[in-house]
């Protein structure tokens, strides 16, 4: 018994250090393209060729001179990593896959990956991290710390000495769209100072105003008051959305103000703070101040004013509690009540307010009781798009292909619109276009309608990225549409150009952070975040009181030592606008 | 006492033998009856909602309209999803995985649990730590995804039945069963007619054990059923991906993704589809496991040991 | 009558006793030969796989892999003890856990206990059918439902209050202490059915004949459900306690982070939750080092507590894992 026992141990140890063994032979290689560094830059791509095509200066003979088109000589294969989003997958040719491939003489390879972004990165992260092959080219997919790890490990291609050599048609498409060419580059740099993929850019200033209120049209006209511009107008329409039965139904159901706690910025509080102190579109609430440094505004002597101010509201039920507990889901279902009950509806978008659309408005910017207004402004900047990876046979081919995009100005209004004539047209009688206010007038103009909702087109690639090409553009500017038809379209356009004028003329575009710096502060500022915004609710409409509370919050927010954040912050700041 | 135990086992295997119900039992019985009831019935309701708002307007969904009975009926849910053409190779991959994984499994765990179920077995105590173990500890999903690249099992049918061929929760309780209800007299008889173990185990054990082979089943079809991670992470090819797989991305393909900068109006007609989603995707991807409940279920419900036992 | 007697099945001593002589004998090779297969199993896919748990104790970085990244020691450790919130996540954890426990452990068994003593088939039948199916509904929908119903305006529930009360509810999803009740009876709810099946199927195994003779001896059908019935699966019941405490630090992330808002946070932030909002905030990819290392502490605590309750269940009663 004991030495079957024994010869039982044995074989089961053997087998595990072998096979042990077998697995620490297969160690982690750094792929064979040597980056990482952004000086003395060699492009040591795999290449296979022996003889250098002397004209174009590049390595890979099957590429054109910078500025040509076709961008490569020879049609070839190249492997593209993109998520499975419906469009690729049902039909194989579209007018736009037929004019790129003709333009840059690749035949395209999809690989395809999860739809979900989460999962997408999940998949590319296990490829990475058991040093898989990976597609030549990545779209999308990847987020800013996944690109910022992954091209500091060298698994993505530093990209600066190719927009040196071959990176004509990009310069020419931010000069025609008359972009500023810093701002397209500096925020798609990762910590290292390396450029990791090619950046795109859609200008599209709908997106950039995020914080909206909607207020009741019917409501205004029965209680005979304008659309609020101050806090005491504010405070007098909700008061009489409460009391005064402005729906005539006779039942004190009508609701002040309402948001839910996952609906895009549905949160009251972030679109109220703008009346006292500027409240920005993360939760870091960045101010500038007027020296131009970086501060926080959740310690200031305005915010508590402000949560005075909001609790004062809750308390009286004219800012409705549930906006902090309800989905989505149950914030629509009350909206979009038959009977009209919600005086003012705190969301991005009108999207699901179905037959009630009609019956709000975009509300003002309002001006705090101390005088004070502004609008969330999310500054634009480019950010990377398209990667190419240290898998890429000819890195060089695959960015004359990426810079298919930027050739001609036709690729990013068909990619985005379709074919001329059969889905839009340029605009002939004097159309007003949605933003002509702030100086853009419409240019082109829908035929049928959004091409991206029509089922079975086959003029684009569609897909969650509509220009799947990096690109620079104002196309969404340009595009005309029915005022009455859109209604959703013109109510974003409407408090867009109504907020554009308050927006503050210094915000945090963005900070990029060093690793130290990332690793030292990352789990405090998550602390810091979820306080701040746990604590700013439970002022308002939960336990703590904005008087008595304030100075033990203050006290929890230097146990999270947020001074020391902030002072990291600030020097990262200055560090990546460069002043 | 023997006489009238026979009496009653002669007229009463088929039905309980009225001996007369007393108050008392009638009073369990109706207590009993009353809550299970009402559970069900806590139960049915939010189901029949769901059934309901599967079939209904999405708008109406919203609006809370939607109680037992669908509004405005639309099958635009479904169509959402039968539109999708891969759902067919979906359906049948799962078919496949589950059938073949199923039986897999069911043989791997009653292979390890009648061993160790076997009180007798030498270093009984040692296996079962070896197994249980590796119910706590792994080494994570990057190594186990290193190991199956090792193995060449990426994208090939296996890797969805071989690498989850056994649930250490299942063998246990599998072991339990197989420890409490067949009894070692059993056993002996068995030893003494000169069958080993072996025999034992293929003309006694199995036969005897088919309410936990049912709840095996039952278990591990479920989970192929409901599969979707091993798919998402060691698949490529689309023509073996399962039903999940494609449920979800008609899901979020459907999903408004706010990181994703889109237009209010493509927002809500989006949105408009994908709360319908939520609910007839449940029905979807359930109702054939609801199919196949009822046959596993009569092998659990009463009574299979009758006349193993003699004298 | 004033004793009943109920026969319980044990194991008798004869048979044990034959049945190790023969063992003895060197007659169960043939056990060893079934065990082959799954022992070769579970090397190849658990155990050469575990030693990559080893980056629990390393900075995982990319360049390195698993077995290059430099080695830190008990540092991650050390990074989650320190954690600032810790004192508010890890108690969380364990008491939702508890809690969910101790109201969803028993009630299956009762649930099977009730249901094999009815008599009427359809009744059965369908009870068993229905109560399983929630078992299926996907967390979206299960949170997406109970907001629904408990919205305190517009809610089933607040209807029904309304109707006595007169009054609104209270918000129930914004407060902090009713979190716990409705994370864990939503969860009864949702796994009830699901979970008593395996009782039902021990209880198949239940002689008919000490029924028979119980009823002969005047038991009333309570009395026979406690007596018979009962003992019957007392070893099914008490591996899947076992087993269930082994799941402790299992606090699931999904339908707790759905559940999750600004007003109940102090009793909804589980460790689960907060690891993955650090996750997001935070700066490689996902600190893997980090994760496994949680992951490392919770495995090791529910393996503990596993081992506690067996060694409980060995005393008390003869059934227990080991």
């Amino acid at each position: 018994m004991k030495k079957r026992f024994a010869l039982l141990i044995a074989v089961v140890l053997v087998l595990v250090c072998y096979l042990t063994a077998c697995q620490s032979n297969q160690t982690q290689t750094t792929p064979n393209q040597t980056t990482t560094t952004v000086t003395n830059q060699t492009t040591t791509a795999a290449t296979t060729t022996t003889t250098t095509a002397v004209e174009t200066g590049l390595n890979d003979p099957n590429v054109n001179l910078p500025g040509t088109i076709p961008v490569l000589k020879e049609l070839t294969d190249i492997k593209i990593g993109i998520s499975a989003d419906g469009s690729y997958l049902s039909w194989t040719t579209s007018a736009i896959g037929d004019w790129v491939k003709e333009k840059s003489n690749v035949n395209i390879v999809w690989e395809f990956f999860s739809t979900s972004g989460d999962e997408a990165r999940q998949q590319i992260e296990l490829l990475v991290a058991s040093n898989a092959v990976l597609p030549e080219i990545i779209h999308g997919l990847l987020n800013d710390s996944g690109r910022d790890a992954y091209g500091a490990a060298g698994y993505l291609v530093e990209l600066t000495p190719y927009f040196e050599k071959q990176g004509k048609f990009f310069y020419e498409a931010v000069d025609r769209e008359e972009f500023n060419l810093d701002d397209m580059t500096k925020y798609a740099k990762s910590p290292d100072g390396g450029l990791y993929g090619v950046p795109s850019f859609g200008y599209a200033p709908g997106n950039y105003y995020s914080n909206r209120a909607w207020i009741a049209t019917p409501f205004l006209e029965a209680l005979g008051m304008e659309n609020p511009k101050n806090a005491d107008e504010l405070y007098e329409y909700l008061k009489g959305v409460k009391t005064m039965d402005p729906n005539r139904n006779g039942e004190p159901d009508e609701i002040g103000i309402i948001g839910s706690i996952n609906g895009w910025n549905g949160n009251p509080l972030s679109w109220m703070q703008n009346m006292f102190i500027y409240c920005d579109n993360t939760d870091n609430r960045y101010i500038i101040t007027n020296n131009g440094e970086l501060d926080v505004s959740y310690d200031k002597p305005e915010y508590q004013e402000f949560l005075k101010y909001a609790r004062k509201l809750c308390d009286e039920g004219l800012l409705d509690a549930l906006s902090f507990t309800q989905d989505y889901d149950t914030y629509l279902s009350q909206v979009t009540a038959p009977e009209l009950i919600v005086g003012m509806a705190i969301s991005g978008g009108v999207g699901g307010f179905a037959d009630n659309v009609s019956k709000y408005q975009a509300a003002n910017v309002i001006e705090g009781p101390n005088g004070f207004k502004a609008a969330t402004y999310s500054a634009p900047y480019a950010n990377t798009l398209s990667y190419i990876t240290s898998s890429a046979e000819s890195p060089e081919a695959c960015f004359a292909f990426l810079m298919t995009g930027f050739s001609d100005e036709k690729y990013h209004i068909m990619a985005r619109y379709g074919q001329e004539g059969l889905d839009w047209a340029y605009c002939t009688d004097g159309e007003k276009g949605l933003y002509e206010d702030l100086g853009f007038p419409a240019v082109f103009k829908w035929l049928r309608g959004d091409i991206r909702k029509i089922e079975g087109q086959t003029s684009v690639w569609g897909g969650a990225n509509i220009y799947t090409l990096p690109v620079m553009t104002k196309n969404e500017v340009l595009y005309y549409v029915d005022p009455v038809e859109n209604i959703g379209a013109a109510m974003t356009a409407a408090t867009t150009i109504a907020q554009a004028p308050y927006a503050p003329q210094n915000v945090v575009t963005k900070i990029i952070y060093t690793q130290e710096e990332s690793d030292k502060t990352s789990e405090l500022r998550s602390v810091l975040k979820t306080y701040v915004k746990e604590a700013r609710t439970r002022f308002v409409a939960g336990d703590l009181d904005p008087e008595k509370d304030w100075d033990a919050y203050i006290q929890e927010l230097n146990n999270i030592q947020y001074q020391m954040i902030l002072e990291t912050d600030r020097a990262a700041y200055h560090r990546t606008i460069g002043k | 006492m023997m006489d009238i135990r026979q009496n009653s086992i002669q007229h009463g295997v088929k039905k309980e033998h009225k001996i007369g119900r007393s108050k008392s039992d009638r009073f369990f019985y109706t207590v009993v009856t009353l809550i299970l009831g009402l559970f069900t019935l806590i139960v049915t309701l939010p189901l029949i909602n769901i059934v309901a708002a599967s079939f209904s307007d999405s708008t109406a969904v919203l609006a809370g309209k939607v109680t037992f009975w669908p509004v405005d009926f639309t099958l635009d849910g479904y169509k959402a999803v039968f539109r999708n053409k891969d759902i067919g190779t979906g359906y049948i991959n799962t078919i496949i995985y589950t059938v073949v994984g199923t039986l897999i499994n069911i043989g791997v765990t009653l292979v390890c649990a009648y061993p160790l179920s076997r009180s007798e077995l030498p270093l009984r105590g040692a296996f079962m730590f070896l197994f249980t173990f590796t119910m706590f500890f792994s080494g994570g999903l990057i190594p186990n995804y290193i190991n199956i690249r090792n193995l060449g099992l990426p994208d090939t049918f296996w890797v969805m039945v071989i690498p989850g061929a056994m649930s250490v929760y299942n063998m246990i309780v599998a072991r339990t069963f197989i420890q409490s209800t067949i009894p070692n007299e059993l056993l002996e008889a068995s030893l003494i007619d000169g069958s080993g173990y072996g025999r034992f185990f293929f003309s006694v054990v199995l036969p005897l054990s088919k309410a936990i082979l049912a709840v095996l089943a039952l278990n591990y079809a479920v989970g192929h059923w409901n599969s979707y991670f091993g798919a998402l992470i060691y698949l490529r090819s689309r023509d073996k991906f399962p039903l999940q797989i494609f449920l979800r991305e008609i899901l979020v393909n459907n999903k408004v993704d706010e990181s994703v900068l889109m237009d209010p109006e493509a927002m809500q007609i989006k949105k408009g589809i994908s709360d319908l989603l939520k609910y007839s995707l449940i029905i979807v991807s359930t109702v054939p496991i609801l199919a196949f409940y009822p046959f596993v279920q009569k092998y659990f419900m009463k009574g299979v040991m009758i006349g193993s036992l003699k004298g | 009558m004033s004793q009943i007697h109920f026969p319980t099945e044990e194991r008798t001593n004869r048979a044990d006793r034959y049945a190790k002589y023969f063992c003895r004998m060197k007659r169960c090779g043939v056990l060893y030969l079934f065990l082959l297969l799954p022992v070769v199993w579970v090397i190849i896919f658990n155990y050469i796989p575990m030693t990559g748990v080893q980056i629990a104790f390393r900075k995982f970085s990319f360049v390195g892999g698993i077995w290059g990244s430099p080695w830190v020691g008990l540092a991650q450790f050390k990074k989650f003890f320190g954690s600032y919130q810790l004192s508010r996540i890890l108690p969380n954890t364990i008491l939702l856990s508890f809690y969910g426990l101790l109201a969803g452990f028993p009630l299956p068994v009762l649930f099977a206990l009730c249901l094999n003593a009815l008599e009427v088939r359809w009744f059965k039948r369908s009870v068993q059918t229905i109560t399983y199916i929630p078992h299926f509904i996907s967390m979206v929908v299960l949170v997406g439902m109970l907001f629904r119903i408990f919205n305190s305006r517009t809610g089933l529930f607040a209807s029904i209050y309304m109707l006595i009360m007169d009054v609104q509810p209270r918000d129930l999803l914004a407060n902090a202490n009713t979190f716990r009740h409705m994370y864990v009876w939503s969860g009864v709810w949702q796994n009830l059915g699901w979970s008593s099946i395996i009782y039902v199927a021990a209880l198949s195994g239940v002689s008919m004949e000490l029924h028979e003779a119980a009823q002969i001896d005047g038991a009333s059908r309570f009395q026979r459900v406690l007596h018979i019935d009962l003992p019957t699966i007392i070893p099914t019941v008490t591996i899947m306690l076992i087993l269930s405490a082994g799941g402790i630090m299992n606090v699931g992330f999904e339908k707790t982070y759905l559940m999750q808002n600004d007003l109940n946070l102090v009793t909804s932030e589980v460790i689960s939750t907060y690891v993955f909002k650090i996750g997001i905030s935070g700066t490689t990819v996902s600190d893997y080092s980090y994760s496994t290392a949680i992951g490392l502490f919770n495995s090791v605590v529910n393996m503990l507590m596993l081992a506690f309750v067996n060694a409980i269940a060995h005393k008390v009663s003869e059934v227990s894992l080991w």
